[in-house]
């Protein structure tokens, strides 16, 4: 058992030993996390790069159908899973894992207890991770949407991986000093405890027919709701009260928002199956469960206007605002664009199409991938003890990513309704769809190329800082609060030798 | 120490809860599903060429389900002469219904396109038929040979619209004769058995498959 | 239809009473009192009293109101493990 840190409920600035005690809280908690963070953010950033290849050949396959078909390895169906999985479960879920032994730590004022556990818990993940994809290329796919890495031995790393972090997360938040539990560390423990259970139903292997069908998506989209969006979701509550230097809008709205989140969540999976073969009633819970998430996701949005309400100028300052508003706001969209879809008249012409492709892109690059990058910019530099080296490195990326957002998506999701609208025309050719679908496809190619010259970027920027390499500038780039302040540096801090 | 349980207990209710709504309930369902009549079992070729369906990721642009004809055009694009039942999907594990329609639906193709020439110089390369498809192309599922090195008894496909330098057929390797006979078997136009027929439906579209 | 049976019915039921149960248990435990402070917890003390260049004049008056004198924001060349 460590010495007692004070706990800091609630803030006494009268005396500077509570403002040494409070940051010697901060700098145990990062010093006892930084190991297994670090790895992780740099696992991360490698599935990032992987995914985004992936991803583009896939891209350019669909407008140039006989580029790179020589080998079955290359073929669309599996570089296609193969980027899904490398992006969910390789750069999402690893920078995750690394935002949550960084985030829980902090928040319970707590040293990460048993972080040699979480730190094999990211190993295993990212061995699955590699025969996952291995597998997949090979032909050794499951065959289902989410689940393809291989059951018997690529997934158990990831149910014994995963459960190795949540078991050091656990012990962590069981064994804390502050009473009271932050919403973030509710989302955080909810997605450790959720992901497992779905993840192993998920892959269970008895189900055959449109049982199979239903088993998919109850897992798939849960994949979403209860492991990718809370540990996000987590995220935001926490980096924008912190940076912002005030608290949340309404905590007893964030409580609503966490537990309507995962009760209507958790229903939604069939909404991947509207019109198809599965009994009606299953189909009717998740159109109502879809509808009634508007109520989670007016909560957080408020929640999070409102907390930025007339500060928004603190995004012209810090690189980590930027990324995440962007994200929370992203999140407001998608969601709000989910519920729309899973009305039967409008699902009726974007069921099928490139909407549903651009649909989870908001969701997973402008929600989940944007949170996690605004994520790493605020963690790494205090885990390194250093500041970013270049503000024009975050902005390249910042603006590279934005751009490659809206030149991806804007077309796709036009060119899916385009596509929508002739398929449910009888008399058109099949020929008119895929000419419907032709400015979307090159349209994504050309906004997935801007997104990967961003991912380059910052990859370049974090091989930098792990590097050692000395921030040109003279400021800190993030123009944020407080210096990031390491050990050798905290006597100065306190005597206000720092300004 | 009290509050982390409570949340954990309320966490792990929630996804019992959605488990046994959207699992386990439908699970104990689906032993009255009744096996179609005149649907057959696959046989060893045809459960392959699944494995091959399944291995090369054809689920990620063709469907397989044809919908309620009243509110989609499924049925009127000729996929089908009815929406697909959960019998019909009785032997497919893992199930393949997909989710996007890059291509067309595919549960009937074995009724639109019986022919193992279309199906072979298809797979080989779809452009050698139509010329705008934007399918992947397959060549690795067959050798290319010179046409007089073909003994009797072999089958080779001639591929048309300039896709083969001439003098060439192409050989289909086990693979593909076993997708190809799959894709054969994709037929779901029987009358549905009693019990599992969509019934009457309402103004707006929804439809009701019951389940006994 | 099995959804609409008994059985069902009863269990969902109890499963919802006892959601209502524990709810009411955590809410006399105390677990819900002083919610707006839980809202403090990720701030820091430090956190409080540093100007914020985005902020307005009206907003860094609230701010030193409530935390008192402000330290200025970063002067360059001094903080921890950079030049």
């Amino acid at each position: 058992m460590s010495a007692t840190l004070q706990p800091a409920v609630v803030p006494d600035l009268s005396t500077a030993t509570s403002e040494v005690d409070n940051l010697d809280v901060r700098l145990r908690a990062d010093a006892s996390s930084r190991q297994v963070a670090i790895r992780a953010f740099a696992f991360a950033v490698v599935w990032l790069l992987a995914g985004s290849v992936f991803g583009l050949v896939a891209s350019f396959k669909l407008h140039l159908p006989d580029w790179l078909v020589g080998n079955a390895a290359l073929t669309f169906g599996r570089v296609r899973s193969a980027h899904l999985n490398a992006m969910a479960y390789g750069w999402a879920s690893s920078a995750m894992l690394g935002v949550s032994v960084w985030m829980v730590p902090r928040l319970v004022h707590t040293e990460l207890r048993v972080p040699k556990a979480a730190e094999a818990g990211l190993y295993l993940w990212n061995v699955g991770m590699v025969l996952g994809i291995i597998g997949i290329l090979a032909g050794y796919s499951d065959g289902l949407e989410w689940l393809e890495m291989p059951r018997y031995w690529a997934d158990p790393f990831f149910v014994i991986g995963g459960g190795l972090v949540g078991l050091s997360l656990l012990s962590t938040i069981a064994m804390r000093e502050v009473e009271h539990l932050y919403v973030s560390v509710w989302y955080i423990i909810a997605a450790f405890v959720w992901f497992p259970i779905i993840f192993v139903v998920g892959n269970w292997p008895t189900f055959s027919g449109v049982e199979s069908a239903a088993v998919n998506w109850f897992y798939a989209h849960n994949a979403l709701g209860l492991w990718l969006t809370p540990v996000c979701l987590a995220a935001a509550y926490y980096f924008i009260p912190k940076i912002l230097g005030r608290p949340i809008y309404s905590y007893q709205l964030s409580l609503l928002g966490f537990w309507t989140l995962g009760f209507f969540y958790s229903l939604n999976g069939m909404h991947h199956l509207i019109g198809g073969p599965l009994p009606t009633w299953m189909i009717t819970t998740s159109v109502v469960a879809s509808g009634l998430m508007i109520i989670p996701v007016i909560a957080v949005g408020v929640n999070q206007h409102m907390t930025l309400n007339r500060r928004f100028g603190a995004l012209r300052y810090s690189p980590t605002l930027r990324f995440i508003v962007f994200g929370a706001v992203a999140y407001t969209l998608v969601s709000l664009q989910g519920v729309f879809m899973a009305f039967r008249e409008v699902n009726r012409l974007t069921h099928f199409t490139h909407v549903t492709v651009a649909h989870a892109h908001l969701g997973l690059y402008s929600f989940v991938t944007m949170i996690m990058f605004g994520s790493i910019y605020y963690i790494l530099p205090r885990l390194l003890g250093r500041e970013w080296i270049s503000e024009r490195l975050i902005s390249w990326h910042f603006w590279a990513v934005g751009i490659g957002q809206v030149v991806y998506l804007v077309p796709l999701t036009v060119s899916g309704m385009v596509q929508g609208v002739a398929m449910s025309d009888p008399n058109s050719t099949w020929e008119q769809v895929i000419q419907a679908m032709m400015p979307g496809l090159i349209g994504r190619s050309i906004g997935g190329t801007l997104l990967t010259i961003g991912h380059c970027v910052f990859a370049y920027h974090v091989f930098l800082m792990f590097r050692g390499a000395k921030p040109r500038q003279g400021l800190p780039p993030f123009h944020e609060v407080a210096p990031i302040v390491t050990r050798r540096d905290k006597a100065t801090f306190v005597q206000g030798g720092v300004a | 120490m009290t509050r982390i349980w409570l949340l954990i207990t309320g966490v792990i209710a929630i996804i019992v809860f959605a488990t046994s709504l959207l699992v386990v309930i439908p699970n104990t369902m689906i032993g009255q599903v009744r096996v179609p009549r005149q649907l057959a079992a696959y046989t060893p070729q045809e459960a392959r060429g699944r494995e091959v369906y399944v291995s090369e990721g054809c689920v990620y642009c063709h469907s397989q389900q044809v919908r309620d004809p009243v509110y989609t055009a499924d049925k009127a694009r000729g996929w089908g002469p009815r929406a697909t039942v959960p019998s019909d999907y009785i032997y497919d594990k893992p199930h393949q219904l997909g989710t996007m329609r890059t291509g067309p639906d595919l549960i009937n193709i074995g009724v639109r396109q019986p022919s193992d020439q279309w199906h072979h110089t298809h797979l080989f390369n779809p452009r050698s038929l139509m010329a705008w498809s934007i399918m992947p192309a397959f060549p690795y599922l067959y050798e290319v040979r010179d046409s007089a090195s073909i003994k009797p008894g072999e089958v080779a496909y001639s591929v048309a619209g300039g896709k083969l330098p001439p003098g060439k057929v192409i050989v289909p390797s086990a693979d593909a004769d076993a997708l190809v006979a799959y894709l054969k078997s994709l037929k779901r136009t029987y009358p549905v058995p009693t019990g599992d027929e969509p019934a009457a439906r309402s103004v707006g579209g929804r439809s009701e498959h019951t389940m006994p | 239809m099995l959804p609409s049976s008994l059985a069902v019915t009863v269990a969902i039921t109890l499963l919802g009473l006892l959601t209502v149960a524990l709810f009411l248990a955590a809410y006399r435990r105390g677990h819900f009192d002083r919610i707006d402070a839980q809202s403090l917890i990720p701030l820091d003390d430090d956190d409080f009293n540093v100007t914020r260049p985005w902020e307005s004049e009206a907003q860094r008056e609230a701010r030193m109101a409530e935390h008192g004198p402000l330290r200025p924001a970063v002067t360059p060349g001094i903080w921890g493990g950079a030049a």
